[in-house]
């Protein structure tokens, strides 16, 4: 993901701006797991995946805030 | 994306190894006709895409992408030549081209290799490698070598749907314009726009949300099965509790009725057995009555009997007569004193065999036996008195054992007579002494009756309640059987739904599932939005950057420009006048003007919106441009493109103005960081000469 954040494009960026944090995060996670894996076939399950991971994180981090569901 | 170098080898025009190397910003490469210029452009080509522009083939030549058909004609005459004085075994030619990326350098390595056969060299194999080293420390991030791996590492960076547009031949402009779904400018936008990726994007993030909402829904759907299951299991074991308490009910009255009959017959049992003395009383009545006409018969038989052995008495004292006669005539025969009692068969027998056979008396011819006896003869069937004993032995010797028996037989019946009457003096002893204890109830006769009645009652009534009793138990019996059978129904289905609510306990939709379903739905919201938003920059913004360019370049110009209009419906690039028209009379300079203000337009949005920076190389651009519209179209792409490579005629031989300002331009401006100028060497054949390359500025 640094990889990406350091050249975010700017339509990428205007469309980061009118998101929350945790879809901002789960956006860009999912972008680069498209914009580094070109292929197709393992592509959708390594977003996939990494969109889970990210999820689990943010709830994490979400309960640790004492915040529970949403 | 910078390019950085080209390292020609003996490939086409280019002899031996040949460096360009380039500026950041623009590299302008002037040169005559047949200087080696589109051979640079060849190169560039063949480096990254493995193709080549084959003049000859088609109208307007034709993109050959087929490596042995490119090797027919890449390998550069001079080294073939010299290669084969030299008696070389292989050689090979090929481009190398080195990229700088964002943080990593990329060098591609295309050639192909010939082998000698036979004083030729043929084709012997094609070798293609990519590898990419870090900018920093210098170690090699990936290296492939293999042709497929190396093809798809490029491909990585440059998509063969952006190949006309950053590396733009002049000649081939009006193919790559085409709007059409699917068609080259679309596919080129899809890509410089990084459209398939925020479409691929949208669409993980779409599936992604279906997936997670299929998992809640399937979750709920197993819950809401599960609920029904736990309903029907419910329903199930209302129904056998019910049918319990119905099958209790029964059980209950069954045996409160097994209760009450109980203790009506411990009413009227003890009063039945109370009243035992008028039953014995009964019954010993009934039995003296009964008694009393056996006696009665047994006395008729006895009579009857009694006539019998009389007239049996009789038989057998004249039989006994009779036999004592016979005895007394027997003596009296034996005496001689009546005559022998001789059948006259026996007498003939006799007198045949000359003996008697009773007596063994000689009766032979003359002696006067036999003459008594043949005296006798004639008399014999006319003894009535003979014939009637002989009848009579006949009868007696058969009854002879009878006879014996007559006297014992004789004392039985006597006996018999004798018991009969004792009998019957006892029976009607009995019959007295019964009819006495009759005549001593006789007085409460009409008493016993009603007894009689009352116990008959009683019995009838005890009889009843034992039946109801028996009902009463089987009933019972009977609803303990389904009580029993119902119960372990029962237990079995508790079972079962404590099994099926242990083994779901887990489906309950959790916070974390519900924060996960959340979040989804939203991400495939914002990633449809985002490709959205992308496919309207890219055309817009394209048509809007294209039309500002467009302007630039045609700034000179007296006639009509009009306002680029990128029409996606009609699948047209065309001007419109002020008024929104389309304007139909373009030139072919405008028109050239169109196609790179528009090429310009990808290159600039790709990069200023979507981060996808392209060197811009060309050949020819403006080869059809005229007046200032040709310097104004340089000038404009240096400005448009970060680095660009501008391969152009170089036309100063024949002094013309405007190339000597492009001369000018590439000495005056700060944005030209290097320019080449191509040349052929002097040799004596064509075949040995080759592009000599001189650096005029950087």
């Amino acid at each position: 993901m640094d990889k990406l954040k350091q050249t975010i494009p700017n339509i990428i960026k205007q469309a980061l701006s009118d998101e929350d944090e945790i879809t901002r995060n789960l956006m860009l996670v999912l972008l680069n797991e498209v914009y580094s894996n070109p292929n197709k076939e393992s592509q959708k399950k390594t977003a996939q995946r990494a969109l889970d991971d990210y999820i689990k994180t943010a709830y994490d981090l979400n309960k640790s805030r004492g915040n529970y569901g949403i | 994306m910078e390019f950085k170098e080209i390292i020609i080898k003996d490939f086409l025009s280019y002899y031996g190894d040949n460096s360009i190397e380039f500026s950041d910003m623009t590299t302008i490469i002037i040169g005559q006709n047949n200087t080696g210029k589109s051979k640079l452009f060849d190169a560039i080509n063949f480096a990254i895409y493995g193709r080549i522009f084959h003049t000859g083939k088609g109208v307007n030549g034709e993109w050959i992408y087929d490596i042995k058909e490119i090797s027919d004609f890449i390998l550069n005459n001079r080294k073939k030549i010299e290669a084969l004085e030299g008696n070389e075994q292989t050689v090979d030619s090929g481009v190398q081209l080195n990229i700088e990326l964002d943080t990593s350098y990329l060098n591609i390595d295309r050639k192909v290799i010939y082998k000698n056969e036979n004083g030729s060299f043929k084709y012997d194999r094609y070798e293609v490698s990519v590898s990419e080293i870090d900018k920093l420390d210098g170690h090699i991030i990936s290296s492939d070598s293999h042709k497929d791996d190396a093809n798809s590492k490029i491909e990585q960076y440059f998509s063969r749907s952006i190949k006309d547009y950053f590396l733009f031949q002049g000649e081939a402009a009006s193919k790559i314009m085409q709007l059409s779904k699917g068609g080259n400018f679309s596919k080129a936008v899809r890509e410089i726009a990084r459209l398939s990726v925020f479409e691929d994007a949208k669409e993980i993030a779409d599936g992604y949300s279906k997936h997670v909402n299929n998992i809640l829904v399937r979750k709920i759907n197993k819950n809401k099965e599960l609920a029904e299951k736990q309903a029907k299991l419910q329903k199930e074991l209302d129904a056998i509790e019910e049918d319990i308490k119905k099958y209790t009910e029964k059980r209950n009255s069954a045996q409160s009725n097994i209760d009450a009959y109980k203790e009506e017959l411990n009413l009227l049992e003890p009063k039945l057995s109370q009243m035992k003395e008028f039953e014995e009383w009964f019954k010993r009545k009934n039995e003296l009555e009964s008694n009393i006409q056996k006696i009665k018969k047994d006395l008729k038989n006895a009579n009857s009997e009694k006539t019998e052995i009389a007239e049996d008495a009789v038989f057998y004292k004249i039989s006994d007569k009779i036999n004592s006669f016979k005895n007394f005539y027997h003596d009296l025969e034996n005496k001689g004193e009546v005559p022998p009692s001789i059948p006259r068969a026996e007498i003939v027998k006799a007198l045949d065999y000359c003996r008697c056979t009773i007596c063994d008396t000689d009766l032979s011819e003359g002696s006067p036996a036999r003459e008594i006896v043949k005296r006798r003869l004639p008399k014999c069937d006319t003894d009535k008195l003979g014939n009637y004993l002989r009848d009579l032995n006949i009868i007696f010797g058969n009854m002879i054992d009878d006879n014996q028996k007559v006297p014992q037989k004789l004392e039985d019946i006597l006996d018999r007579k004798r018991r009969l009457e004792e009998r019957k003096k006892s029976l009607l002893e009995e019959k007295e002494e019964i009819a006495s204890q009759l005549e001593s109830v006789k007085l409460s006769e009409e008493h016993s009756e009603e007894k009689k009645k009352e116990i008959e009652e009683l019995r009838k009534s005890i009889n009843h309640y034992r039946n109801l009793l028996e009902r009463a138990k089987t009933e019972f019996d009977r609803n303990d059987a389904l009580i029993e059978e119902k119960s372990k129904m029962l237990q079995n289905l508790r079972t079962q739904q404590v099994l099926e609510i242990g083994n779901s306990s887990n489906t309950d939709i959790t916070d974390f599932e519900r924060f996960w379903s959340s979040y989804a739905p939203k991400v495939a919201e914002a990633m449809e939005k985002l490709y959205k938003r992308a496919h309207d920059t890219a055309y817009n913004k394209v048509e809007e950057k294209a039309d500002e360019y467009y302007r630039k370049m045609t700034q000179d110009n007296a006639g009509l420009i009009g306002k680029i209009k990128i029409d996606t419906q009609n699948s047209e690039i065309y001007t419109i006048d002020e008024n929104g028209d389309r304007i139909l009379n373009i030139n072919q300079g405008n028109r050239i003007s169109i196609q790179l203000a528009v090429i310009a337009g990808i290159l600039t949005i790709a990069q200023e919106e979507f981060g996808q920076q392209y060197p811009f190389v060309t050949d020819a651009p403006v080869s059809a441009l005229g007046g200032d519209n040709k310097l104004n179209t340089i000038q404009t792409m240096i400005d448009a493109f970060e680095q660009s490579i501008i391969v152009i005629k170089d036309d100063s031989i024949s002094k013309n103005k405007t190339n000597d300002e492009i001369r000018n331009l590439i000495q005056n401006s700060s944005y030209v960081g290097m320019a080449y100028e191509l040349s052929m060497s002097d040799a004596q054949t064509k075949n040995n000469q080759h592009t000599v390359i001189k650096r005029i500025k950087g």
